[in-house]
C-alpha cells in the first residue's frame, strides 16, 4: 500500500476499506446465473459488479465517526445564540477602545504600563481569565445532558458508531467552538494594538495563544466532564468551580503557607496568558496572586493542563461508557 | 475531504501559527544608548484655571525640542484655547518615552467674590508637579538582566543619581546591578527627589545592559494568524449549517 493510499484510507475510508478483497484462489466457482438466482422467472440478469454481490460492507472508521459527530454538534452551535453573544463580546474589545479609549486608560490606575504593545494587548484581554470559565461552561457544560434530556442520545448511541466517537466529536467541536472565540478576541485584541504599536513580542503572544488554548482545552473538559455526571447540566456550576471556587481556595492555601506551587494548576491559565504579557492584574479571582506566580514554568502548567484534560476526559468517558441506555 | 487536503491544510495553519514565533529577534543584547535620544512627554497634569480643567498635555513626539516646546505650549495654555489633544498631529515619530520630567508649577488663578457692595480679590496660588512616566526596561519572564548608568545629567549638565530600592535599601546604579524577573514586568528605577521649581526637566541617561528586549515581531502578522485560525474555524461552523446530511 502506498503512502497516499494509506493516508487517503484514514481520512476518507471507502465502504470496502476495512475488509480486504476477496482473494481469487479461494474463490468460489459461480453457479450458473440462470440457476443461483430467484430472477430466472423474471429473465433479470445482472452482473457481479452491477449486483454489487463482491462489495463488503463495513461501518465508518472512527476518526470518521468522531468527525460526524463533530460535525453535527458545530451544527448545533451554528443554531445556539450563545454562539454570537460571545462572539459579540469579543467584537466589543475594538469597540470599546475606539469608541471610549479612557475605560482602557483606566486600567493604568490598577498597574498597567501602557508603554508596552503586549501590556495593551493584556489590558484589552482584562476578561480572559474570567471569560474563559464562562464561555467554556455555556459551550460545553450542557452539551452532554441535552443529548439525554432530548432523548437524541438514545438514537444517536444504536447507530452503528462507537461510544468514544459520540463522547470525543462533541467535546472536539465545543473546544474548537471556545477556541474560535478566543482566537478572534485576540486578534481583536492585537488589531486595535495596532492602532498605537506596530511591533510586538512574538515569543510573548505565542506563549499567551498557547496558554489560553490549553487553558480552553482544560476549562471546556472540565465542564464537559462534569456535564457527564449530571442529569440536567448547568452552566453555572462549572464556572464558579474553575473561576471562583478552586482559585479562591488555592488563594487562601497559598498565602497561608507562602507556597505558591497550586498556581501552576489549569485555573490560573487565563491568569498566566495574562501575566506572562506583562499584566499587572486580571479580571479574575486569581488577579491577587498574579504577582507570586512563576510564570518561568509556563511549560511545567501547560503539561499540567494536557494532564488534567485527558484525567476529566478519561473520566467522563468512562461515565458515558458505563452507561446503560 | 480527501486525505492529503485534510494533511496539507494541517500543515498550512502549523506554519501559520509557527512561523512568527520562530522569527522572534526580540530580545534585546548588550550595549550602549543614549534614551535621551527621543522622549515621550505625558502627564497626568491637570490644569486648573477658573473652571478649565486641562488634562490633556499629553504629546509624542522623536525630536526632543519640538516635544518639549509642544509641552510647554500646553502647559501654558492658562486658558484651554489649545485643541484638546493635540498630540494626532505631534505624533509625527515612533512613539518613546521621557524617562524624567520633574516641574514645579505655580499659577495665579483668578478666583472674584461679588457682593452686594463690593467686589473681592480672592484670586490663588495653584501649584502642581508634573508626573513623569518612571524609567522603566521591559523584561521577560524568566530573563536575567544587568543594568549599569555610565552616566546620568539633566538637562541644566548636573548629575543624577539613579538607584534602585532593595529592601528597603538603595542600591546605586553607577555599579553594576543584575536581576531577574518571575513574570514579565518592567523594571524601573528612582532618581533622586525634584529639584524644585522650574528644576529638572529631564535627564539623559547612558547606560550599559544585558537582558532587557524591545519588541521585534509584527503586530499585523500575529493579529492576520489569529484572523485566520478564526475564519477557518466559523468556515466550519458555516459548512456544518449547510450541509443538510448532519441535519438532526
Amino acid at each position: 500500500m502506498s503512502l497516499r493510499s494509506g493516508i487517503g484510507d484514514f481520512f476518507n475510508p471507502r465502504i470496502s476499506g476495512n475488509a480486504p478483497p476477496p482473494s481469487e484462489k479461494t474463490k468460489e466457482p459461480e453457479p450458473e446465473r440462470e440457476e443461483s438466482g430467484t430472477w430466472r422467472e423474471t429473465g433479470y440478469s445482472a452482473t457481479d459488479e452491477e449486483a454489487h454481490r463482491d462489495s463488503v460492507y463495513s461501518i465508518k472508521s472512527v476518526l470518521h465517526q468522531t468527525l460526524e459527530v463533530f460535525m453535527v454538534q458545530m451544527k448545533l452551535f451554528s443554531k445556539m445564540k450563545w454562539t454570537y453573544i460571545l462572539l459579540f463580546t469579543a467584537l466589543l474589545i475594538p469597540i470599546i477602545a475606539l469608541l471610549a479609549p479612557d475605560f482602557i486608560d483606566i486600567l493604568s490606575t490598577f498597574g498597567y504600563s501602557t508603554g508596552y504593545s503586549t501590556t495593551k494587548i493584556a489590558g484589552l484581554l482584562f476578561f480572559l481569565p474570567l471569560m474563559l470559565g464562562l464561555m467554556t461552561s455555556i459551550m460545553c457544560g450542557t452539551q452532554m445532558p441535552s443529548e439525554f434530556k432530548e432523548r437524541t442520545a438514545y438514537m444517536n448511541i444504536p447507530m452503528p458508531m462507537s461510544r468514544a466517537s459520540f463522547f470525543f466529536g462533541k467535546y472536539l467541536a465545543g473546544f474548537v467552538m471556545c477556541l474560535g472565540i478566543f482566537m478572534f478576541a485576540y486578534s481583536m485584541a492585537i488589531a486595535t494594538a495596532l492602532k498605537d504599536y506596530d511591533t510586538i513580542f512574538p515569543d510573548l503572544i505565542t506563549s499567551s495563544i498557547l496558554l489560553t488554548l490549553v487553558g480552553v482545552m482544560a476549562y471546556s473538559a472540565t465542564a464537559y466532564c462534569i456535564g457527564c455526571f449530571t442529569k440536567k447540566g448547568s452552566s453555572i456550576f462549572p464556572f464558579a468551580l474553575m473561576s471562583f471556587i478552586i482559585p479562591l481556595i488555592v488563594v487562601i492555601i497559598c498565602s497561608q503557607t507562602d507556597n505558591y506551587t497550586l498556581t501552576l494548576l489549569p485555573m490560573f491559565l487565563g491568569e498566566a496568558a495574562l501575566g506572562i504579557l506583562g499584566a499587572s492584574m486580571t479580571g479574575s479571582a486569581g488577579m491577587v496572586i498574579l504577582g507570586n506566580m512563576d510564570l518561568t514554568a509556563t511549560w511545567l502548567m501547560l503539561l499540567i493542563g494536557i494532564a488534567w484534560t485527558a484525567g476529566f476526559l478519561l473520566l467522563g468517558y468512562i461515565r458515558i461508557k458505563r452507561r446503560e441506555m | 475531504m480527501s486525505g492529503f487536503r485534510t494533511a496539507a491544510i494541517a500543515f498550512l495553519m502549523l506554519a501559520i501559527v509557527l512561523v512568527p514565533a520562530v522569527t522572534d529577534e526580540s530580545d534585546a543584547d548588550s550595549g550602549t544608548a543614549r534614551m535621551s535620544d527621543s522622549y515621550i512627554l505625558s502627564t497626568d497634569y491637570k490644569w486648573i484655571s477658573g473652571t478649565i480643567i486641562r488634562s490633556d498635555c499629553f504629546y509624542y513626539k522623536a525630536s526632543n525640542t519640538e516635544a518639549i516646546n509642544a509641552f510647554e505650549k500646553c502647559l501654558n495654555d492658562r486658558e484651554g484655547t489649545l485643541p484638546a489633544d493635540d498630540s494626532g498631529n505631534l505624533r509625527a515619530g515612533e512613539m518613546v518615552r521621557i524617562y524624567y520630567a520633574t516641574k514645579n508649577i505655580a499659577v495665579n488663578v483668578p478666583i472674584t467674590v461679588k457682593s452686594d457692595s463690593e467686589i473681592t480679590d480672592k484670586s490663588q496660588f495653584a501649584g502642581g508637579i508634573i508626573m513623569p512616566y518612571p524609567a522603566g526596561f521591559f523584561v521577560k519572564a524568566g530573563d536575567s538582566f544587568t543594568i549599569r548608568i555610565t552616566e546620568a545629567k539633566d538637562n541644566y549638565g548636573e548629575d543624577v543619581v539613579c538607584y534602585v530600592m532593595e529592601n528597603g535599601i538603595p542600591y546605586d546604579l553607577s555599579k553594576t546591578y543584575s536581576g531577574s524577573m518571575k513574570t514579565t514586568g518592567e523594571f524601573t528605577f528612582e532618581t533622586d527627589p525634584p529639584s524644585g521649581a522650574d528644576g529638572r526637566f529631564y535627564i539623559d541617561l547612558k547606560y550599559e545592559s544585558t537582558g532587557f528586549s524591545e519588541p521585534s515581531g509584527s503586530a499585523a502578522l500575529y493579529a492576520a494568524v489569529c484572523a485566520v485560525v478564526t475564519i477557518a474555524i466559523f468556515c466550519i461552523l458555516a459548512y456544518s449549517g449547510m450541509k443538510p446530511k448532519w441535519s438532526k
